[in-house]
């Protein structure tokens, strides 16, 4: 992975202190991720996430994606199968002094968390023009 | 087993591993194994009521018109194509976990459905799928009359 981001696992202390509960599971979710000369893009897979319990923070050059899972009303029946169950989603990212963490912008549509994290212009990939001899 | 597509280049160095697994599966002719290989097996979770059945499925990035669902008696098959990520053209991978391709899923459940009166909806990512139970299927409680002591 690209040295301007980096993953980083949360402590246990960041986790208890998250006010979810240490009785949720905790899920990693999957992830995406692409570099452009302006900026690098995230996709985050949170399905079952409400836009209200999905958490995105920046703090001291870590990113940190955070979601609790809704489990859908199924009041008055009974489970036959079950795959997945209700949690927490977590990811952290490390960031390098080449983001510009001001400007990162988040979009959450369809079970799908999109970040866009700019690079600081002056470290933006430049065309040389060349010059016909 | 479908392995996810984990690759930092747009190279996958397990693609020949699974095509050797499936060349495998069809040798010993695994159906279930050949089906799990040529599609990606999305998660989902089956509710059970008196009047109803009530399927979730995890798709997120999916949209309804994307989704095909069709019954046949008691069995349920939801195919359709998870999209995976937009990638603009001068985008370079630094890290793909995301599935992408065809999905089918097949469920049989413990009763018959209408499928005139089915639903589906999407809420955050998750396909909520709602198939009634014949009025005629349903189970009825029978009245236990008490007979007199004499």
């Amino acid at each position: 992975m690209a040295r301007a981001l980096t993953e980083a696992r949360a402590t246990a202390l960041e986790r208890a202190g998250n006010g979810f509960g240490a009785d949720m599971s905790l899920f990693e979710p999957r992830a995406d991720i692409m570099e452009t000369g302006d900026a690098f893009l995230l996709q985050i897979e949170v399905p079952a996430v409400r836009p209200e319990d999905l958490d995105v923070m920046v703090e001291r050059n870590v990113l940190t994606v955070r979601g609790r899972t809704s489990a859908v009303d199924t009041e008055g029946m009974t489970p036959l199968y079950t795959e997945f169950e209700t949690g927490l989603y977590e990811r952290v990212f490390k960031l390098s002094e080449d983001i510009d963490q001001d400007r990162i912008e988040a979009r959450h549509r369809d079970g799908l968390l999109a970040l866009v994290l700019p690079k600081k212009a002056d470290v933006r990939a430049r065309r040389i023009a060349i010059n016909k001899a | 087993m479908l392995m996810p597509t984990m690759s930092a280049f747009g190279f996958d160095p397990f693609a020949e591993l699974r095509r050797l697994e499936r060349d495998m599966d069809r040798l010993f002719g695994s159906v279930l194994a050949e089906e799990e290989a040529e599609f990606v097996v999305p998660a989902l979770n089956v509710y059970l009521a008196d009047d109803k059945a009530r399927v979730i499925v995890r798709l997120p990035g999916v949209k309804l018109e994307d989704v095909d669902l069709s019954t046949t008696g008691n069995r349920l098959t939801i195919r359709g194509e998870l999209p995976g990520s937009t990638v603009r053209d001068d985008a370079v991978w630094l890290r793909r976990e995301r599935v992408a391709g065809p999905f089918s899923r097949t469920v049989d459940l413990p009763f018959q459905v209408d499928a005139e009166k089915a639903e589906a909806r999407f809420e955050n990512g998750l396909l909520i799928i709602d198939l009634p139970r014949p009025e005629k299927d349903r189970p009825h409680r029978i009245e236990i009359r008490k007979v007199e002591d004499k």
